[in-house]
């Protein structure tokens, strides 16, 4: 029985890419490496708090103004955002709930049948107002 | 003076018997039952259509939209919403993020893409999913997939992109174009 030799290396797993790094890559390829290459970009937010922190009992209450302490923000907003990837903050209700288009429906009969009505009750008050 | 209290008291009563008929009305008339309200086929805020992450194994990419839905034309519309007014025309980055996460979706749900939006408080920014679009998607992840070890070699970058940018202090095109002297590195 002629012996075969298996020469197939398994695929090297590729790096499950986020859509968002096309468009960060898109604007700057280099942020888009120091996103994945910077010390802390994998660190999570108590540890980015912690250096935000510590830069600020060094430089006071001017460290909001340093580049430093606003890549730690951004740093942070990234880490905050591989908790809770792609869910942003609905600023209002996106989907129209059922019967939507009904209420307003119900709205155009309800506002038609005020007005049949008082026209129907100064039709009345004047028949009787001619008496 | 009779006459016109019963007149006023008639008036009021047929209003009323209206209003009434009007409220039977409304629990008699069917709920959520219309054919043009889309069909929501994810959401990573309720969980509908799992709400996870989506994954797309052939190109090795992931995205988690806010929603997807399905108008009842049949189009397909990824919505991502925004926080404050939208600008007047949707950015470069925003556009490929969008068509990216656009070929997951049509590969993670077996559906395609026609239109992302982005949902402003004021009003929604549309971007139609164009063949030419996703082949620029495509291009831009093969470069991507080709810096993934070495890094990017970049010459030159627009000097407000680095103002904008959180690693200027750190970065060699970044101190050039946008100078950081308050920076705890300079």
């Amino acid at each position: 029985m002629p012996m075969t030799l298996d020469f197939r290396q398994p695929m090297p797993q590729e790096r499950i890419m986020d859509a968002r790094e096309v468009g960060r890559y898109e604007v700057c390829p280099l942020a888009w490496w120091y996103d994945r290459q910077h010390p802390l970009a994998s660190a999570d937010v108590a540890t980015i708090m912690h250096r935000m922190e510590l830069l600020t009992a060094v430089y006071g209450p001017g460290t909001q103004d340093l580049p430093e302490y606003q890549l730690l923000q951004h740093l942070r907003e990234r880490a905050e955002a591989r908790v809770t990837p792609g869910v942003a903050v609905p600023v209002a209700q996106p989907i129209r709930p059922a019967g939507a288009p009904h209420s307003l429906l119900h709205l155009v009969i309800a506002i038609a049948a005020i007005v049949i009505g008082l026209v129907a009750a100064g039709m009345v008050f004047a028949v009787t107002q001619g008496r | 003076m009779t006459t016109d209290l019963i007149g006023a008291v008639l008036g009021i009563a047929f209003v009323a018997i209206v209003a009434l008929i009007v409220l039977a009305a409304n629990d008699t008339l069917p709920k959520g039952t219309d054919p043009t309200a889309p069909q929501m086929l994810y959401s990573s805020a309720t969980g509908v259509g799992s709400g996870g992450p989506l994954v797309a194994h052939a190109l090795a990419l992931a995205a988690q939209p806010d929603f997807i839905e399905r108008a009842a034309d049949g189009a397909v519309r990824i919505v991502t919403l925004r926080v404050g007014l939208a600008p007047a025309a949707i950015s470069r980055e925003d556009a490929l993020t969008l068509a990216a996460q656009a070929l997951v979706v049509d590969e993670a749900l077996g559906v395609a893409t026609s239109v992302a939006l982005l949902r402003y408080q004021d009003r929604d920014l549309a971007l139609p999913m164009t063949p030419a679009l996703r082949d620029l998607v495509h291009q831009r992840i093969d470069t991507i997939r080709a810096h993934e070890a070495q890094g990017p070699i970049v010459q030159r970058q627009d000097a407000t992109v680095c103002r904008a940018c959180a690693y200027r202090a750190m970065c060699p095109i970044g101190k050039m174009n946008a100078p950081a002297p308050h920076s705890v590195l300079s």
